[in-house]
């Protein structure tokens, strides 16, 4: 498969690494942040059973709501997501160090090749970040539903999925 | 032909360029003189849209849009290469954006001053960067080339060889805009003066007529800025206190 050049959506003399570098960081941090909401539903998961004898047994109980263990668990894919505002201006201050490269940028007969070269990885970040968290939302949701036994699912549980905001 | 009508900038309160007038036309070698802070540079970056301004600048009769704007070229001691790519990859990219790149006139350039082609050019010496940045601006393809103050570093055996490669190199349609303050180094190579004082146009005068009164730059610059050549020995008789 042909590698994807990422050398004509960076500015000049930038690594051609740092596209991918960029997402993956972003992604890696949705995923780790998210791993919150892991161990709190694990946690809340647990105290509906009880050991005895060696065997779990479910003794019931009410879990708290998904909202409440969500919690800060999409934390990393916003934070990722803003992260983008720097790394855009990061982008175009780029054109300012060891020389005024932006004035050549700025001279260039296709007028979008700066915006392009500074808001390309941003505008992509912040897309996959946002869908990241959809996705992490949407997968978060269905353990909660689908492993939580029904008579321990608050009764708001489908209301807490969209009261996320 | 790059017309200036009434070209005025303020910087703050301060006024840097007021209202100039001046007509450039094709083939013509102009130097820009005047103090710091006379407006030389301000007047440059005007041309090339990298500020803006009042009044009107035209090519050709028309606006300089992105399209006229590659029949502009620039150097500058600020340089505006970057500085992370080698000169090859300068030469791909300026290929690829200018179609009327001269890939011959680079290559030449490049030979004659022995610049590396394979070296991040924030490598370079001072002195060669200089050089890189004018050899990007003369290999463009751009029929006016603005150069301000691109050789603020370089020795003058240096400065010598670029002023007779230039003069060598240079089509009879190309036009070279260059902003300096070594009068007398340029004085050979110029076709025209234009004289900057607080922002405004004090003298233009090209180097016959100049010729023709017998005068060389440097003595038309003193005359216009109304220099005064004992005000140095003034000066010092007051510091020291001696008499005459």
């Amino acid at each position: 498969m042909k590698k994807f050049d990422w050398s004509g959506v960076l500015p000049l003399g930038i690594s051609q690494r740092q596209g991918p570098k960029v997402l993956i960081t972003g992604l890696t941090a949705g995923l780790l942040v998210n791993c919150i909401y892991l161990l709190r539903y694990a946690s809340a998961y647990g105290d509906l059973f009880r050991w005895v004898n060696g065997k779990r047994v479910y003794v019931g109980g009410i879990i708290p709501t998904f909202r409440q263990l969500l919690d800060r668990g999409l934390y990393g894919c916003w934070m990722a997501m803003l992260a983008m505002l720097p790394l855009a201006w990061y982008y175009w201050r780029s054109h300012y160090w060891g020389s005024k490269s932006i004035y050549t940028m700025r001279r260039l007969p296709d007028g979008s090749q700066l915006r392009r070269r500074c808001l390309t990885i941003p505008l992509l970040g912040a897309a996959v970040f946002f869908l990241e968290a959809m996705i992490l939302w949407q997968l978060d949701f269905l353990l909660y539903w689908f492993f939580t036994p029904e008579a321990s699912l608050p009764s708001v549980h489908w209301m807490a999925l969209w009261s996320l905001w | 032909m790059l017309e200036l009508k009434r070209v005025c900038k303020n910087y703050g309160q301060k006024r840097a360029l007021d209202m100039v007038d001046l007509t450039i036309g094709p083939g013509e070698i102009v130097g820009l003189f005047g103090e710091n802070g006379a407006g030389k540079t301000t007047l440059m970056k005007c041309i090339l849209g990298l500020i803006p301004h009042m009044g009107v600048i035209t090519l050709d009769g028309k606006p300089i849009d992105r399209k006229r704007m590659a029949r502009l070229s620039f150097a500058t001691c600020e340089h505006s290469f970057f500085p992370n790519l080698t000169p090859q990859a300068h030469r791909e990219f300026y290929k690829g954006q200018f179609p009327t790149f001269r890939d011959k006139r680079f290559k030449a350039l490049m030979e004659f001053f022995q610049l590396p082609m394979g070296k991040a050019v924030r490598t370079f010496s001072t002195g060669q960067k200089n050089q890189f940045e004018v050899i990007m601006a003369l290999s463009q393809g751009a029929d006016y080339i603005l150069m301000d103050e691109p050789f603020a570093g370089n020795d003058v055996f240096n400065r010598e060889d670029f002023y007779k490669v230039l003069l060598g190199i240079l089509e009879p349609t190309e036009t070279v805009i260059l902003s300096t303050h070594l009068l007398e180094e340029v004085s050979g190579f110029i076709s025209r003066g234009v004289l900057l004082r607080g922002g405004q146009v004090v003298g233009d005068v090209s180097t016959l007529e100049l010729d023709e009164k017998g005068m060389n730059i440097l003595d038309y610059v003193k005359q216009t800025y109304h220099y005064q050549p004992d005000r140095v020995s003034k000066a010092l008789r007051e510091l020291t206190g001696e008499e005459e």
